[in-house]
């Protein structure tokens, strides 16, 4: 199996860094692509919409960012998700143990799973592999 | 006209018969008797008169000349001929006559003359001479015609009334038959023939009846009624009535019988039929005498009361009736001699005829008096209906009935029968409840029941036959009213449909509704309240899984991450961010304490403030974004100068949607901030608008106020932010909305609520 790329959408700063970092040790030649919110990382994929290398195999979203939060994303994503040359799984990403926001994002056809944080390298590990 | 062989003479007048001294006696004596003389000479054309013919003629001897032709002349055309024939056979078989005829008189009149004529005639046989006498018969003929008229009138009058009459005259046996013998009997009058041929056309089977009956009358010489069969010419057989009368001769014997017969065949017929019909009735149908004795009754009525039809007539059957409460009628109490008592009918008697097993059969009697053209009473007729099975339903009615009233007695409710809504029965209940009598309530129209407002609304389920509970109000005889539930229903009761009701107060639950309700208002307020609370933890629930959690998360990632790493460079980096992350609880923490120190405190001590002061503070609280951002702030705060509010919450404010409008100003363009204050309806209001890069509301309107990084991030605000100005503003009983569009600013709107200063 070839390493995966990982989009981590999430404005927590130390988020993203324990995360990559923690990705990086379970895989060295996985790609992390960081992006601060849902914004940003719509206008990325659909530039390279049809570069399967730049392009996610998962994604890693919170929900809770400025402007462009993890639902916005959704709504937004699904409309560039038949353009993109690569489907990526998408995982939820939150500290949120509401349980709104857990069984709304399990609804969502779009989101695989809900994932609170933190989250350990053993749950990465698995996520990784699967 | 063959005439004998006259010698014509021609003269002036007759020759008057003179009275000869012989014979003088006796033409005197005829002509005192009114008779006249003639004779007439065999060879002499001149017929001579005495004085007494010429005054039955009326006229004188100068008027008439004698011949024959001049006679003739003074004879009434209709009989002429029939004189003259007599006359002329007088001549010529020399036989004597005699003929009446009429003759015309001066005066127009008509006499009646009788003409006798005696044939003289020599030795030898020859005719040489008449004589003869007239008189005048006019008298006579009258009454003879005036008896042919009568006989004719009579005979009209029997024939038009379809009777045959005759008059029988006994010692020969012969009868005279008149009027419509053959149109009734087929004969005629003449085939009708003598007593034995009439007595043999009598039907064998009546013969002897009838005339025994009739030699009864003979003797008595009184009145016979008799009815029988004769044989009719065609051969069949029709009823006769005959009926007539005897009358004795000088020896004091019968000896006419005069009578008259009709034909009744139909009318038998017909009585038959009705007969038949009578018999076959389903009730039974008396006829009394005036003296109540039965005479005729019908098979139904001898059924009903288990009498032989012979053993019937005349018996006091009455004997063994009884009255509904099982005593016996009195005569007088007996329809039918109520009937002879008063001549007015006597309707809907119930009386029970008591059987031979003393079983008893009920009847409705009826008794209607028949009288005649006078008015006078003549028979009564009583007709008897068996209702023994209308008494059984009745009496199990009535024993229903008397369930159903002690049932209704014993219910809490009132229960009204009524009829077209007329209460025709209640109960106590209903009695208690509306504070009327039963008696009050009986004829009442049971809408007056009701509350005047609601009768329309009864009555239309009274007509609908609606018959579910429903609730109304009623009112009582003094007036008060209460909560009423009715229930309806409509039931066949003694052969018509009435509505029974059931009234029930229900002012108690009525009561417990309202106090259910004023309860249920307030536990409606409360779970409101329980709601907002709800609202209120479940942002603090946000609040504490996105904005706590997350820095913990990373703080115990980051303190694994230390634990493992080697390396003192990259220990630092960590304990660096564990800093910035415990530094967010902290805010975080000091932020919640803040809005529930908002939330807990709405009565914070509110001041007299300006606008202008605030935002003069605001200002220089804001200095260097302000100079950085060459913003410009235009205020207008004369529509509402001033508030009573708590400083530090228009601080808050003020210092908020300022410091936001900077941040989120356009690049390419001078941040350009208008604010002002107006009064609206007698609240305060505050706008704030820039010319900055506005919110789509429609994807950021949701958590525009609420708790979020984007809000947070400029350390001055000590991340208060929208989320803390929305709680503090609403606390005080105000509002926060925003207006916006993308690239054309934003414009948020405070209403302070009734804060302004008096």
């Amino acid at each position: 199996m070839s390493a995966p790329v990982i989009a981590l959408i999430d404005d927590d700063e130390v988020f993203q860094l324990t995360s990559s970092r923690m990705l990086r040790a379970i895989n060295p030649d996985v790609t992390v692509k960081q992006f601060a919110n849902g914004g940003v990382a719509l206008s990325f994929f659909a530039e390279q919409a049809e570069n399967a290398e730049e392009l996610p195999d998962i994604i890693l979203l919170d929900i809770n960012m400025p402007y462009v939060d993890g639902w916005m994303f959704l709504q937004d994503f699904e409309k560039i998700r038949e353009s993109l040359v690569k489907i990526p799984t998408i995982f939820m990403v939150s500290s949120s143990i509401d349980p709104t926001d857990i069984s709304k994002a399990k609804s969502n056809e779009q989101v695989l799973d809900y994932l609170i944080k933190p989250i350990s390298k053993a749950k990465f590990e698995v996520l990784i592999n699967q | 006209m063959k005439m004998p062989p006259r010698k014509k003479v021609k003269r002036k007048s007759a020759p008057s018969l003179q009275p000869k001294k012989d014979d003088g006696s006796l033409i005197q004596s005829i002509e005192m008797a009114g008779m006249g003389f003639w004779q007439w000479i065999v060879g002499s054309d001149v017929i001579e008169w005495s004085q007494q013919v010429f005054k039955l003629y009326n006229i004188t001897p100068k008027e008439f000349d004698g011949t024959y032709e001049s006679f003739l002349n003074l004879i009434h055309p209709q009989d002429r001929s029939k004189v003259s024939k007599i006359i002329d056979h007088a001549f010529s078989k020399g036989k004597n006559y005699s003929v009446q005829h009429r003759i015309k008189v001066k005066n127009g009149k008509i006499r009646w003359i009788e003409g006798v004529g005696h044939v003289v005639k020599n030795p030898k046989g020859k005719v040489i001479k008449i004589a003869g006498f007239v008189r005048d018969i006019t008298a006579e003929k009258k009454i003879e015609t005036e008896r042919a008229n009568w006989k004719n009138r009579f005979d009209l009058i029997a024939k038009s009334a379809g009777v045959v009459l005759y008059d029988f005259d006994i010692r020969s046996g012969k009868i005279n038959w008149s009027g419509e013998s053959s149109e009734t009997l087929g004969y005629t009058n003449k085939e009708m023939g003598d007593v034995d041929v009439w007595g043999k056309r009598i039907h064998p089977e009546d013969r002897v009846q009838a005339i025994a009956l009739l030699d009864n009358a003979m003797r008595n010489i009184s009145r016979y009624d008799v009815s029988y069969r004769f044989k009719h010419k065609n051969g069949t057989y029709i009823h006769l009535h005959d009926r007539g009368f005897f009358l004795a001769g000088e020896d004091g014997k019968a000896q006419t019988m005069l009578g008259m017969m009709n034909d009744i065949s139909d009318r038998l017929e017909a009585e038959g039929k009705f007969q038949k019909l009578i018999r076959d009735l389903s009730i039974g149908v008396r006829v009394h005498n005036v003296n109540g004795q039965v005479m005729v009754s019908n098979q139904k009525a001898e059924e009903l009361l288990d009498f032989h039809p012979k053993g019937l007539a005349g018996l006091a059957t009455e004997n063994r009736l009884v009255k509904e409460d099982q005593s016996f009628f009195t005569p007088d109490e007996l329809p039918v001699h109520t009937v002879i008592k008063t001549k007015k009918k006597k309707r809907d008697v119930v009386a029970g005829i008591v059987g031979k097993n003393n079983s008893v059969t009920w009847a409705m009697l009826h008794a209607e008096p028949l009288t005649d053209t006078s008015g006078k009473l003549v028979q009564i007729v009583t007709t008897l209906t068996d209702i023994t099975e209308n008494k059984k339903v009745q009496s199990a009615l009535m024993e229903s009935e008397n369930r159903f009233r002690t049932l209704q007695e014993a219910s809490f409710g009132g229960i009204g029968l009524h009829d077209k809504g007329i209460i025709i029965d209640c109960n106590q209940g209903l009695c208690e409840l509306t504070g009327y009598t039963q008696k009050e309530l009986i004829g009442m129209n049971g809408l007056n029941l009701i509350a005047e407002e609601y009768r329309s609304f009864v009555l239309e389920r009274i007509v609908s036959g609606y018959d579910k509970p429903y609730d109304t109000e009623g009112v009582k005889k003094d007036g008060s009213r209460y909560f009423l539930e009715i229930r309806g229903k409509n039931i066949p009761y003694l052969g018509k449909q009435i509505r029974v009701t059931e009234f029930r107060d229900i002012t108690d639950r009525k009561k417990s509704e309202q106090k259910i309700s004023e309860q249920n208002a307030k536990l409606i307020a409360v779970a409101e309240d329980l709601k907002i609370k709800n609202e209120q933890l479940q942002e603090f629930t946000q609040i504490v899984s996105h904005n706590l959690r997350s820095p913990v998360g990373n703080i115990l990632t980051l303190l694994e991450f230390v634990e493992q790493s080697q390396n003192q460079k990259e220990k630092d980096e960590y304990h660096a961010l564990l800093k910035v992350s415990a530094e967010k609880i902290q805010n975080t923490l000091t932020e919640l304490h803040e809005v529930l120190r908002i939330k807990q405190n709405t009565n914070i001590e509110k001041q007299h403030l300006y606008f202008d002061d605030i935002l003069d503070a605001t200002k220089l609280l804001l200095h260097t974004q302000i100079v950085q951002s060459g913003t410009r702030i235009l205020a207008d705060f004369t529509n509402c100068p001033t508030i009573l509010y708590p400083k530090v919450y228009l601080d808050s404010i003020f210092l908020n949607l300022i410091s936001n409008a900077i941040k989120y100003g356009k690049t390419n363009i001078t941040p350009l901030i208008e604010i002002k204050t107006e009064i609206k309806e007698g609240t305060c209001y505050l706008t704030c608008a820039d010319n900055g890069l506005g919110i789509d509301l429609n994807k950021h309107g949701q958590k525009i106020f609420k708790l979020n990084k984007t809000f947070h991030s400029h350390p001055e605000s000590r991340g208060i932010g929208l989320f803390m100005i929305k709680n503090q503003i609403e606390a005080m009983g105000g509002m926060i909305g925003v207006e916006s569009e993308v690239n054309n600013g934003t414009t948020f709107i405070v209403n302070f609520g009734n804060q302004i200063m008096q």
